[in-house]
């Protein structure tokens, strides 16, 4: 029965997507989560159902839209914060409910219906078509070869930013590249887990794996594994059960981090130092 | 007059935040193997006239000359004031201090075995050789403090620029620190902000006085009624047995 299911044409697409989603997601969720910019990734994702919106009104494919409201907003914020004197969870705010509300309205004003609304709030890995694997291929390449590229830069401008502007590096166009990034992968990974669960992809596996690990590479090398490992979990579990995808990949990844906390409360208390 | 050359020359600078004037009338120079201390009330500026010198503010008004043999992003160690650090953050206290390597030039070159073994080196002076793989979380202030104090140090700079040192760490680390300036200092010149600047007075050549206004002074002893004349009402804090008294009632010829 398990066989059978990797002949359908729709569930090799999803483990594809799964895998090229859970490196994209393992890499820039370390990268947030570190960071600490959860809330910031949050209101990118908010504010590209705008775009999703605009999409349906236009009539064209409102992955599209979405990406150019999730990094117009990612750049708005990191622009407002940084160079106005608009508190940084102000701008946030802003653009995360009037991205949700551009998208009302636009679809509001779309005729008749708006197919697949469902699937970028919900997310449903088995409808990811051809384009939407090229489109995450290309962001898992961009963004690995850009964090093997610049790896030392990008760890030392979010550890302490205002001591590597004292080392001269270019930390303005590094953080405004790697918040776009950011914006591209929420974007891409919409179809996964759909915007209301998004966020948790970027970060569920990140909180599981750090509570063994403290090291940056090894928190992205093995949030790729939990990430990959809970989607594949969470697909099977959506096919038998008959229920939504993203859901179940919460669901899955939710599980996890409950069992490594278990786990690692469980070796601290056999540790002779730990309590 | 100083018989060293030229490091900094401060001439005039007016800086502050959103147009908002902080620190005015900064004006004096930087030389080899100066010991500066620099002194003032809590929101003086001493932290604003730092973050000037190291070009993250522009001035207002006025300029900062850069000399010295090292290109410019080369020529100041910078040890910041603790408490900005986020102590969750994954990084090992190895890479904080090869951090301190980094410059305009070399955003994507790895570092070189000379470099790491000069990290090493670092670390071993400062006695933090047995945490280097350690993630900085699970260290203690005064190690943090070391972890800084390796990766202002590792770029060989020939000013050392220190926002408050001292502050929350322990007196093992501070009595360690200033056998570490003072040894330094043999080569390269330091710049240190300090509340307590009774307990350095011995190490210190001159002082700046921060309170708004900038004021330098020539010279390592200074008494309240120039604290008065310069506006900054500091309190000249004393401990214990060390003596301090340079600093609290020396008496000289004005
Ligand atoms: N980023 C900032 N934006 C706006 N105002 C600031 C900023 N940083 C400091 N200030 C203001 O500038 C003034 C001087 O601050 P600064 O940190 O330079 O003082 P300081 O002498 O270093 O004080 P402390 O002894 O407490 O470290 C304060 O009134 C402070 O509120
Ligand atoms: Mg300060």
């Amino acid at each position: 029965m398990l066989i059978e299911l990797f002949s359908y044409k729709f569930f090799i697409n999803a483990i594809i997507a799964s895998l090229l989603t859970s490196i994209s997601c393992g890499i820039i969720g370390t990268y947030i989560v570190s960071k600490r910019i959860v809330f910031i990734s949050g209101g990118i994702t908010h504010a590209s159902f705008g775009g999703i919106g605009l999409g349906y009104f236009l009539g064209i494919n409102p992955i599209i839209g979405a990406i150019t409201f999730s990094i117009m907003s990612a750049l708005g914020i990191e622009f407002m914060s940084k160079k106005t004197d608009i508190r940084e969870d102000s701008a946030i705010a802003i653009m995360w409910s009037f991205g949700m509300a551009l998208g009302i309205i636009f679809i509001f004003l779309t005729p008749g219906y708006a197919p697949n609304l469902m699937n970028y709030l919900f997310g449903n890995i088995l409808t990811v078509s051809r384009l939407d694997i090229y489109l995450s291929l290309c962001l898992a390449l961009g963004i690995s070869i850009f964090f093997i590229l610049f790896y030392k830069p990008i760890i030392y401008i979010s550890f302490d930013e205002e001591f590597s502007r004292t080392r001269k590096i270019r930390v303005n166009i590094l953080n405004y590249i790697l918040i776009s990034f950011v914006a591209l992968t929420i974007v891409l990974s919409i179809k996964v887990a759909g915007i209301i669960l998004v966020i948790s992809l970027l970060t569920i596996p990140q909180a599981s794996v750090n509570l063994f690990f403290k090291d940056f590479k090894k928190i992205i090398w093995y949030s790729i594994l939990v990430g990959f490992s809970g989607s594949m979990g969470g697909l099977l579990v959506s096919y038998y059960l008959d229920i939504p995808s993203g859901a179940a990949i919460i669901f899955m990844l939710v599980i996890i981090f409950i069992l490594f906390k278990i786990y690692s409360q469980f070796k601290k208390s056999l540790s002779p130092s730990g309590g | 007059m100083s018989d060293n050359s030229i490091l900094l020359e401060i001439d005039n600078i007016t800086a502050g935040y959103n147009g908002e004037v902080i620190i005015k009338n900064a004006r004096f120079n930087v030389f080899e193997k100066d010991f500066i201390g620099v002194i003032g009330p809590n929101g003086g500026g001493k932290t604003t006239l730092i973050k000037t010198i190291l070009g993250l503010i522009k001035p207002f008004s006025g300029q900062i000359k850069y000399y010295g043999e090292n290109s410019n992003d080369q020529l100041i160690g910078y040890l910041p004031q603790v408490h900005y650090v986020d102590k969750k953050f994954p990084i090992s206290v190895r890479d904080v201090v090869l951090s301190g390597l980094m410059s305009k030039n070399r955003m994507i070159k790895r570092f070189t075995k000379k470099e790491k073994l000069k990290a090493d080196e670092e670390m071993e002076k400062m006695g933090i050789s047995g945490i280097r793989k350690k993630p900085i979380g699970e260290l203690s202030g005064g190690q943090l403090q070391r972890t800084f104090l390796c990766r202002s140090l590792i770029s060989s700079p020939q000013l050392l620029i220190l926002d408050e040192p001292n502050n929350n760490v322990d007196n093992k680390f501070e009595s360690d620190l200033y056998k570490i300036l003072r040894e330094l200092n043999k080569t390269i010149a330091i710049m240190m902000v300090s509340h307590d600047i009774g307990i350095i007075s011995t190490y210190i050549k001159t002082i700046v006085c921060v309170n708004r206004d900038v004021h330098y002074h020539q010279s390592n002893i200074i008494n309240e009624e120039q604290l008065r004349a310069y506006n900054c009402p500091i309190q000249l804090i004393t401990h214990g047995e060390i003596p301090h008294t340079v600093l609290k009632t020396h008496v000289h010829d004005h």
